[in-house]
């Protein structure tokens, strides 16, 4: 109940991490054309969902991951007829990540991170200076 | 400046007036003390609270233990400043 | 007797305040991604409502647990700024933070000055 605060902060933390997490799967699977389902890779974005909580007086909103859902947009296609996933026209499927795209919103992801642990630490320095109420 | 009449400060009515003050004093003292104890018992719930990680409001605890705090001194100061003026009055010599 | 405490409630209550506003700031931090959020605020009249009521209900209840909740301010001036429908602005709740956190250190030493003022007038030392 006093920490709160802190558990709001932390849910936003957890909540980028698994953004970051995604974004370094998605641009480390840049080039995965293979799959356990045969297809090549699709791209993995979280979705957030603001939760309120009331349990205490003040009704705080916190933030979790959703669920996480694949980018159903279509795959770009290489010309590489030495490939062994090549199609009878030689064009492969490559996943339907964007490198660039992926590097930004990881760097998004980080500076919201960043945010929130700094709104930890000055809730945190909030909380200790309330026990130097009862210090001698 | 109003000059008072000298009846008004007559030996027995002055008696009688000092007497109604003492009870008054007693009384007040009676419900601080009254007060201050409810206030220490309050802070050991508080306190119980915090054990249990059940407080809501970490400051208003430390504020609530502070503040029983000082009205303690201040009743342990006015004890230990009437115990002196009776001892003194006990060492007059007669 | 409760008199000489009539200021330091009044600070507390401030304190309590800006505690409260940090936590709901931070939840509008935490939620800077989430699609469809639009940040949220309460003000003092709520908080300061709230526990005087509590107070005229059960003068020598500890730690109230009240039913009324605080309700939330929406704050509407905010812009969308992307695609996601989400109205936080970052910096903003940043310089928000801030200030209640500033707001709330000053009300403890506030306090902590006032505590010593009354120790010192208590034992003469």
């Amino acid at each position: 109940m006093i920490f709160k605060g802190l558990e709001v902060a932390v849910s936003g933390m957890q909540a980028e991490r698994v953004r970051i997490d995604l974004s370094a799967s998605n641009l480390a699977n840049v080039n995965s054309t293979r799959t356990e389902d045969g297809q090549p890779y699709r791209r993995k974005v979280p979705v957030f969902e603001a939760i309120l909580d009331t349990q205490s007086k003040t009704p705080v909103y916190k933030v979790r991951v959703k669920e996480i859902q694949t980018d159903p947009s279509d795959f770009r296609l290489k010309y590489d007829p030495g490939n062994p996933d090549a199609d009878q026209n030689g064009y492969v499927r490559l996943p339907n990540v964007d490198p660039l795209k992926e590097m930004v919103d990881m760097m998004s992801a980080i500076r919201s991170y960043e945010a929130n642990l700094t709104a930890f630490n000055t809730h945190k320095d909030m909380l200790l200076k309330s026990l130097e109420i009862i210090r001698v | 400046m109003k000059i008072e009449n000298l009846t008004d400060s007559l030996p027995l009515k002055l008696d009688e007036k000092s007497q109604k003050k003492v009870e008054g004093f007693s009384s007040i003292l009676e419900n601080f003390i009254k007060d201050v104890n409810e206030d220490l018992l309050k802070v050991k719930e508080v306190e119980k609270q915090i054990a249990l990680g059940k407080v809501e409001n970490l400051q208003e605890a430390m504020y609530l233990i502070e503040k029983a705090d000082i009205s303690f001194r201040l009743l342990t100061e006015i004890r230990n400043k009437a115990l002196e003026s009776y001892q003194e009055i006990m060492r007059m010599q007669v | 007797m409760a008199d000489i405490f009539k200021d330091l409630d009044l600070i507390n209550k401030s304190a309590s305040f800006f505690m409260e506003r940090s936590k709901v700031i931070q939840g509008n931090i935490a939620n800077a991604n989430t699609p469809f959020y639009k940040p949220v605020d309460i003000t003092f009249q709520q908080i300061l409502a709230n526990q005087t009521k509590i107070k005229t209900t059960n003068d020598r209840h500890i730690n109230p647990e009240s039913k009324d909740r605080v309700n939330f301010v929406k704050i509407e001036s905010g812009y969308i700024t992307g695609y996601d429908q989400n109205k936080v602005i970052v910096e903003e709740e940043m310089a928000k933070l801030a200030e209640s956190s500033i707001m709330y250190k000053t009300a403890v030493e506030i306090m902590k000055k006032e505590m010593a003022k009354l120790k010192y007038a208590i034992s003469g030392r």
